[in-house]
């Protein structure tokens, strides 16, 4: 493990150019360009709050909902995009798997780069939220670094896993936009936690997203650090996975070749 | 002694044939399981076993053999694309592959951004791509098109942006697919000036391709693999004449290895047979010397009378080069027009080819050109030098030298007579 996050540092350079890379061909010829980072969870936003706030009433604890939903769309769309895109990596990089060589874990991790970047974009609109719905400006804020490195650990172990996997079944691309629309309904992101029954908790929050997204809204909505149990619980299952997934992808990289 | 720059230990490498569900859960479960070995043996494919071989620093190794003999994966597995299933691999120092060209290009981005990609990959710094920038696209003569997307460019641009990339990389070691055979004629030229460039610069070459005659003036060594196994290691003569004994051996057997014999008929005429005989032979042979005379006989059928016919014999070496072309027609020889069964005889003399192994194509040509009404394949000859080791493989031609002498300059011109004399009168003697 130790030795291939060396061969990886040394291709560090590489990984930089495919970040760059994905930003640049995920918007090379469409009209609005980056914009789209904004607008996806933008309308989701407003959907969410046509739906679940104007039709049915969905309670928020007190918090207007369009912010209410914004926050956890923020991480949410950052997860969404990046397990779509990370998953097909490999597969849709065939030519450069079976031509050239290179630590392979740099396309699904080009791929979560890239999502940052959109995170970074529609970040700008939800601080005009803030100002707009005034809510404070507290140290707690600083949380959101911590919950960023927790939820790539998370993604990297499900990209890793899920690309390896679909290189050699094809099953996978077709499992994971079901997936992660369930995955939507798992985590709090249209309701909030409270709606979920007391004795369910701790299995609700083995899902990794549950604690992020929950902490999201502690943090920069309640003003309050994270419920320490959440976010360890968070913490923990996602490093189990990116551990675990890593070691996996390593042990397949061997055969990507012969097989994809 | 230094370390060599390329040590492959005992490499093997196994190819499933066919993608089973197997192979994943056999991967996950392959160390708590027995294999069962009969069942393996009937689903694999060895495309390289037990190969050895190493490349000292500074040197040129070529790998030939016919297709399917594991040259490319032994590439692949150099290039650390694929890994061996058994052997041990030793590299020291960077590594390049002029193998696919343009392989890590994305159509959408710009000539510009696709050469920092793909130099990146290639495991070029940035500060090195940015250094030598102006120097890969002049190279690849495509400054007026470095900001277009490389989709729009055509076939050939494209390969000759990615062998600029390529070249620039300043490999420790560099492998070499026979993809030199890109572009025109001029960029050609341009990528084996590059080539020598390099191996002067001290880069160790692992070359692979079909044209001996190519793997003769790069490499100092070669490796004849046949069916995944080293047939030999050594020098690049030895080798390449047991590969073109092989090929000839093949060829004597009647067995079809790299070159089908082909023929075609049309209703009129048939050719039944093309045999080279050695002259006054009664039968073909399969051995001449350069300095042979040789009769190439032709049989053929004829259904209908052909007036006015013509041949024309191709002689063809191993790698495919056409080392002659002989027209009747343009030795002002006026046939006898053809009917029934016969033979039509062309003698040569003397033969004058180069050693290597060769076959003659013959056509047949009625009145009207164009459409041959008929042609066929000999069978592979050889032809062996005189002096073996020397003038071996170099060219196809033996010219007849009709004088060499040493002509010291003189302390002042006086023009002298006799010199001049001697070279117009020598020009015919046999």
């Amino acid at each position: 493990m130790l030795a291939d996050l060396k061969t990886l540092y040394n291709y560090r350079e590489l990984l930089g150019m495919w970040v760059f890379r994905e930003i640049r061909v995920r918007y090379k010829q469409s009209f609005l360009g980056a914009a789209w980072a904004i607008l996806q969870p933008l309308v989701l936003m407003l959907m969410f709050t046509i739906v679940f706030s104007i039709m049915a009433r969905f309670p928020t604890d007190g918090i207007p909902y369009p912010i209410f939903s914004y926050t956890a769309l923020l991480p949410w769309t950052l997860f969404a995009t990046s397990i779509s895109f990370g998953v097909n990596s490999l597969i849709n990089n065939m030519s450069l798997v079976t031509k050239t060589y290179f630590p392979r874990e740099v396309l699904p991790m080009g791929v979560i780069g890239a999502a940052l970047f959109d995170y970074t974009i529609a970040s700008s609109i939800f601080v005009v939220m803030l100002i707009y719905y005034k809510v404070p400006l507290t140290w707690h804020f600083l949380w959101i670094p911590v919950l960023l490195v927790i939820q790539i650990f998370l993604m990297l172990g499900i990209i890793l896993l899920g690309s390896a996997l679909t290189v050699f079944y094809r099953d996978v691309r077709f499992v994971v936009p079901l997936g992660v629309q369930l995955w939507l309904y798992a985590t709090p992101i249209i309701y909030p936690v409270s709606l979920v029954p007391e004795k369910f908790r701790t299995l609700y929050m083995l899902n990794p997203m549950a604690g992020i997204v929950e902490s999201y809204r502690q943090v920069i909505l309640r003003g309050q650090p994270p419920v320490t149990k959440d976010i360890a619980l968070a913490a923990a299952v996602s490093i189990i996975l990116f551990l675990i997934s890593y070691r996996v992808f390593k042990r397949l990289e061997v055969v990507f070749n012969d097989i994809i | 002694m230094t370390k060599p720059a390329v040590k492959f230990e005992n490499v093997s490498k196994r190819y499933r044939l066919g993608i089973g569900h197997s192979s994943l859960r056999d991967l996950v479960t392959r160390p708590f399981r027995k294999s069962n070995e009969a069942d393996e043996y009937k689903r694999t494919l060895w495309a390289l076993r037990n190969v050895s071989f190493e490349v000292e620093r500074g040197s040129a190794l070529g790998l030939i053999g016919p297709n399917g003999s594991g040259k490319t994966t032994s590439l692949k597995i150099l290039s650390r694309i694929t890994q061996p299933t058994s052997g041990k691999v030793e590299i020291n120092g960077r590594i390049s592959a002029l193998i696919e060209l343009g392989a890590g290009f994305h159509p959408d981005l710009t000539g510009r951004e696709n050469v920092y990609l793909n130099a990146t990959i290639l495991g070029m710094t940035r500060k090195e791509i940015e250094k030598r920038f102006d120097e890969i696209v002049a190279f690849s003569g495509l400054e007026r098109f470095i900001d277009t997307p490389v989709k729009r460019y055509s076939s050939g641009m494209y390969v000759r942006l990615g062998f600029s990339v390529a070249a620039h990389v300043e490999p420790d070691v560099l492998l070499v697919d026979e993809v030199l055979a890109v572009g025109d004629a001029q960029f050609r030229q341009k990528c084996a000036r590059r080539i020598e460039e390099l191996q002067k610069l001290g880069t160790t070459i692992v070359f692979v391709a079909h044209n001996l005659y190519l793997v003769k003036s790069v490499c100092d060594k070669a490796v004849f693999l046949l069916n995944g196994e080293v047939q030999y290691s050594g020098d690049v003569d030895d080798a390449i004449k047991a590969y073109e004994d092989y090929i000839y051996e093949q060829q004597a057997k009647g067995a079809k290895v790299t070159h089908h014999r082909l023929s075609g008929a049309s209703n009129e005429i048939a050719i039944t047979n093309v045999e080279v005989r050695h002259l006054g032979g009664a039968v073909a042979s399969e051995e001449f010397l350069h300095s042979d005379p040789v009769e190439i006989r032709v049989h053929y059928r004829a259904q209908k009378p052909i007036r006015d016919p013509k041949v024309v014999l191709r002689i063809r070496r191993a790698d495919g080069t056409t080392a002659a072309m002989i027209r009747t027609a343009d030795y002002g020889i006026q046939l006898d027009d053809l009917e029934g069964e016969g033979d039509i005889a062309v003698l040569v003399d003397p033969l004058q080819l180069a050693s290597g192994a060769f076959m003659v194509n013959a056509s047949l040509f009625g009145p009207i050109d164009g459409v041959p009404l008929a042609w066929a394949d000999s069978r592979w000859f050889r032809v062996v030098g005189i002096s073996p080791g020397h003038e071996e493989l170099s060219g196809v031609f033996v010219p007849r030298v009709a004088r060499a002498y040493v002509e010291p300059q003189r302390p002042f011109s006086l023009m002298n007579g006799n010199e001049t004399t001697i070279l117009e009168e020598q020009s015919s003697k046999s």
